[in-house]
């Protein structure tokens, strides 16, 4: 994690209403001043006040700069995801969230701008840096059909470097949160899709990460189930989810972010929806972000 | 490149169960078979460097299908996410190219065997005297240099390509590339293809034990620059 003092960050009305968006208007102001502790410091460090004073941030972005045949997708963007915040990423082009994840995943590259996340940047290859500190499940599983759960996750297990007693203590509490008892021994092309992203979700959490980064993870299960996995255990973790569809996500995220032309449209809280008597919809995201924008503009920056 | 190993049987294990490890043995073998259909005499050879011949015929086809297959199988990983999934455990993704490389060597150098031994048995059934094996072992063993050099370009391209395309290209390149071997004068060889033309023209070389030696590390010295290349290719690469 990178911890950075709190600066002043401006609140801004939204038009017609009295809700307030946190919102950086100039992003120098959200330049973090970094300082390398981690959420993995001792109990006692998060329990005092003083957290809260430092925001520790999970993810930080800066002037993240990414084309794709010609597309801009990610333009410029200054982004920092405090610890603990639960965000669904929303985008237009749709493939920009999901490149965001990407790229924070070290799976693709950003043509400029720097990014440090749970306290590594990208290149940290240690089993106690990148390996265990990150969980990325894509749209694609990434296992093979023919491997068991039981095997994925001692793969898993495996790669992070742990001790064989420790894999399987690992093993067994994922297995039960994520309900593979019965198939941990059957190929997983045996089960339906959702079982194979069910693997692969738990083959991401077995290492207890600090940021988990989820692009459009669990289509194939149950909306109830699906919400019930997704809800992952711990104040501390960081989900940053990707997503097509975010009234689905409703109960997951606290925060959605909308990404449009690969700047920041929008950044609000559930709570902002409900303040507005909106839905946690696609929908609702358009008609807060076109409110902001509204407020933003020239025209409502007179009114105000 | 601890976890070389575990990914290693991975990946022999993957082209087990997906049946490719079938044609990657097979193929070789096949290729050493081919002398007990055609005889060598049809080459107007004798029995051994006849053999040795149409061994290299078989070869010439074999290995850019095994090239084919190895671009095919890194591009179907990268498509399939199953190197995402490594690559965000810090697998480094170079020792996933590696790995992969190390099992089609693996299963290359068996096939390979299989069918020189298969080769040369057929070879002395037809021979008057008994042959000296030294040239023709030394001249097989010399072709697993060209056989790692198809699969490490397999990779360069499958690093980039999707996998019909990757297999695609790779075949053509490889097979342009070997058939030319064959069909250029022995004594213009200098190309690291150049091995399969020593097996090929077992007779005409004036020095074969040390001509192949040399021709196989020239092979292996390529493979080694095109498997540094697919690294830093797959490196590159959006996964």
């Amino acid at each position: 994690m990178i911890w950075h003092r709190a600066r002043p960050v401006k609140s801004r009305p939204l038009s017609g209403s009295g809700a307030v968006l946190d919102w950086p208007p100039d992003r120098r102001l959200r330049r973090p001043r970094r300082c390398d502790l981690t959420s993995s410091t001792p109990d006692a460090l998060w329990a005092s006040g003083s957290v809260r004073l430092l925001q520790p941030a999970a993810v930080v972005c800066d002037g993240l700069t990414r084309s794709v045949r010609g597309v801009r997708l990610l333009d410029q963007l200054d982004l920092s995801i405090r610890v603990g915040a639960r965000v669904a990423i929303v985008s237009e082009p749709p493939e920009s969230a999901s490149l965001l994840l990407r790229i924070l995943a070290g799976l693709a590259r950003a043509g400029s701008g720097t990014i440090r996340i749970a306290g590594v940047s990208r290149g940290d290859d240690s089993l106690s840096g990148w390996a265990r500190r990150i969980g990325y499940v894509g749209p694609e599983a990434g296992i093979y059909p023919w491997m068991s759960p039981g095997e994925v996750l001692d793969l898993a297990g495996t790669l992070a470097g742990y001790e064989p007693q420790e894999r399987q203590r690992r093993m067994e509490a994922v297995a039960d949160r994520y309900r593979l008892g019965v198939w941990l021994d059957q190929p997983v092309r045996r089960g339906d899709a959702a079982l194979m992203q069910r693997t692969a979700l738990a083959s991401a959490m077995l290492t207890d990460p600090e940021v988990v980064l989820l692009d459009e993870p669990l289509r194939g299960a149950e909306p109830a189930e699906r919400r019930r996995l997704l809800n992952l255990p711990g104040r501390r973790r960081t989900v940053l989810l990707a997503s097509r569809f975010p009234a689905s996500e409703a109960g997951i995220v606290h925060e959605v972010l909308l990404l449009r032309e690969g700047r920041i449209a929008l950044r609000a809280s559930t709570r902002d929806f409900e303040e507005h008597g909106l839905e946690f919809s696609l929908r609702g995201i358009e008609v807060l972000a076109e409110s902001w924008a509204a407020d933003r503009s020239p025209a409502g920056a007179a009114a105000r | 490149m601890s976890r070389l190993p575990a990914l290693t049987r991975l990946a022999l294990r993957e082209l087990w169960i997906s049946l490719q490890l079938i044609p990657i043995i097979g193929l070789p073998i096949l290729a050493g078979l081919v002398v007990s259909v055609v005889p060598p005499e049809l080459a107007g050879l004798g029995a051994v460097a006849g053999a040795a011949h149409w061994l290299a015929i078989g070869l010439t086809v074999a290995l850019p299908i095994v090239g084919a297959m190895a671009a095919a199988t890194l591009a179907a990983e990268r498509g399939r996410g199953t190197l995402a999934w490594m690559a965000v455990r810090a697998v480094p993704r170079s020792a996933v190219v590696m790995a992969w490389f190390l099992a089609f060597a693996l299963l290359l150098v068996v096939g390979i065997a299989l069918g020189g031994v298969g080769t040369w048995l057929a070879a002395l059934e037809r021979a008057e005297a008994s042959p000296d094996p030294g040239p023709f072992v030394v001249a097989v063993a010399g072709t697993l240099g060209i056989g790692l050099l198809t699969v490490a370009l397999g990779l360069v391209v499958g690093s980039r390509l999707r996998p019909r395309r990757a297999a695609a290209v790779t075949a053509l390149v490889c097979g342009g590339a070997l058939a030319s071997t064959l069909v250029l004068p022995l004594a213009d060889h200098q190309l690291i293809t150049s091995g399969l033309a020593v097996l090929n023209g077992l007779d005409e070389s004036v020095r074969p034990i040390s001509s192949a030696v040399m021709l196989a590390g020239l092979s292996l010295a390529g493979a080694a620059s095109l498997l540094v290349i697919a690294a830093a290719g797959i490196e590159r690469a959006d996964l």
